[in-house]
């Protein structure tokens, strides 16, 4: 958990999103990041409003009305950002351009701090006009 | 100096360049001890300067149209009238531009030192959020009850000392030195990060992202070290310091506010806000006053 995976870098501030399912996943995503012990050492935290995310973190799966009103709120990110998808019953993505997943149920806290900072990645190789990352890709 | 010379000459004074960074600093700073003190791992001290620096680079939030663009315009005002009150310390020493003292320095630098809050809370109210508006109800009356015994605190200097300069050049007396003290010991209580920590806080600039949250948080970092300031001007009005070494009064306040900060971080408490209301305005506002009352009594 003491690992030194962001530091010297801008906090990454995650925005909880929670969806249908079992909660296994927002339970496990809360006790890693809500937090301030383990994962603000990583510069990772978590924010209560989505214009201060730079990450969106959804929990669990989506159904189309629930999808719409996600993709809505995900207006409020400031460019750029990225989004991670925890669960295995995620379903299709909801943002194919920058959208990555986390298998799991639940996915352990390790990975989920591997997994947002690997998002991350992506988000900042996604901001120059090269190839948009492929859909739905996961993260070993 | 024309109006815009003397504000390029502010904001690229010293006082105001040192004020940010020290600002920044003592916020990692403080993380970085209180976690390290609690056995936590640890952000790196220089981590606000790279969450500046990142939001600065992002975009604000455009769902918001004009309104968001319109919240960056107090927190412009607010960058600006704390450049003015830290241009007007007399720290650092013997490096210029530094400029001449004014005879209402000490009103003028107290008055500015309310501009931050009255931006967030102008911000607030330019937001069509309702959450925002929630926020902003919800921390308006933390943010006022801070500064009443900030302000009546530090009315004990100039009454003191019968001068309204930054630096307090009256003879010392031993009940002027102790109304300073006392001031000093209300300023460091009256820190502004302990609001900022706070969910209310966080509701009140919801729908600000990106570049106006930047301008937020560089208000925060120089709003810490006027703050500062104001304990260093206190330390210097006590006249304990060695003789020929009141320039230490500004390593002195930094060092008494990072303890402090640091103990807040440690202990991680959020009062209730009726309880943290009540800290100020049951317990801080009557000592503030006796102080005062002491201060006048010291320059009488």
């Amino acid at each position: 958990m003491a690992r030194r995976g962001a530091r010297g870098r801008a906090r990454i501030g995650v925005y909880l999103v929670e969806g249908i399912g079992c909660s296994g996943c927002v339970l496990e995503a809360r006790a890693v990041l809500a937090t301030r012990y383990a994962a603000a050492g990583q510069a990772i935290v978590l924010v209560g409003a989505p214009a201060h995310a730079d990450l969106l973190l959804l929990c669990g799966t989506f159904p189309a009305p629930l999808a719409e009103e996600v993709q809505a709120l995900a207006q409020a990110l400031p460019e750029p950002w990225a989004c991670l998808h925890l669960g295995d019953c995620g379903g299709a993505a909801l943002f194919p351009d920058r959208e990555v997943s986390l298998p799991g149920c639940p996915p352990g806290p390790e990975g989920i701090l591997d997994a947002v900072r690997a998002a991350w990645r992506t988000r900042q190789k996604a901001k120059p006009a090269g190839p948009a990352p492929a859909s739905g890709e996961e993260v070993p | 100096m024309t109006l815009w010379g003397g504000l390029i000459r502010t904001l690229l004074c010293p006082g105001f360049l040192s004020a940010l960074l020290v600002g920044l600093l003592c916020r990692g700073l403080t993380a970085w001890l209180g976690a390290k003190l609690g056995r936590r791992p640890a952000s790196p001290a220089w981590q606000p300067f790279a969450d500046l620096f990142y939001l600065a680079r992002k975009d604000p939030w455009d769902g918001a149209g004009l309104a968001a663009a319109r919240a960056g315009w107090p927190a412009l005002l607010a960058v600006v009238a704390l450049a003015l009150a830290t241009g007007r310390l007399p720290w650092p020493e013997k490096w210029p531009p530094v400029p001449a003292e004014l005879p209402g320095d000490l009103l003028l630098y107290l008055l500015l030192l309310a501009a931050p809050a009255l931006a967030r809370l102008a911000a607030a109210g330019l937001s069509t959020s309702p959450m925002v508006a929630l926020g902003a109800r919800r921390q308006a009356p933390i943010e006022i009850a801070r500064l009443l015994p900030l302000f009546l605190a530090a009315a004990a200097l100039p009454l003191a000392s019968r001068q309204l300069g930054m630096v307090q050049e009256a003879a010392p007396t031993p009940l002027r030195a102790l109304a300073a003290m006392l001031a000093a010991g209300v300023f460091l209580s009256t820190l502004p990060w302990p609001l900022w920590d706070r969910d209310e806080y966080g509701s009140m600039l919801a729908g600000l992202g990106g570049r106006p949250l930047a301008l937020f948080r560089m208000v925060e970092a120089l709003e810490l070290s006027a703050q500062m300031g104001l304990v260093a001007v206190a330390l210097q009005a006590s006249s304990l310091l060695p003789a020929g070494r009141e320039g230490w009064a500004p390593a002195v306040a930094l060092i008494g506010t990072i303890v402090v900060l640091t103990v807040l971080e440690q202990r991680g408490q959020r009062l209730p806000m009726a309880a943290a209301v009540r800290r100020y305005t049951r317990w801080l506002l009557p000592i503030a006053l006796a102080i005062s009352v002491l201060g006048w009594l010291a320059g009488r």
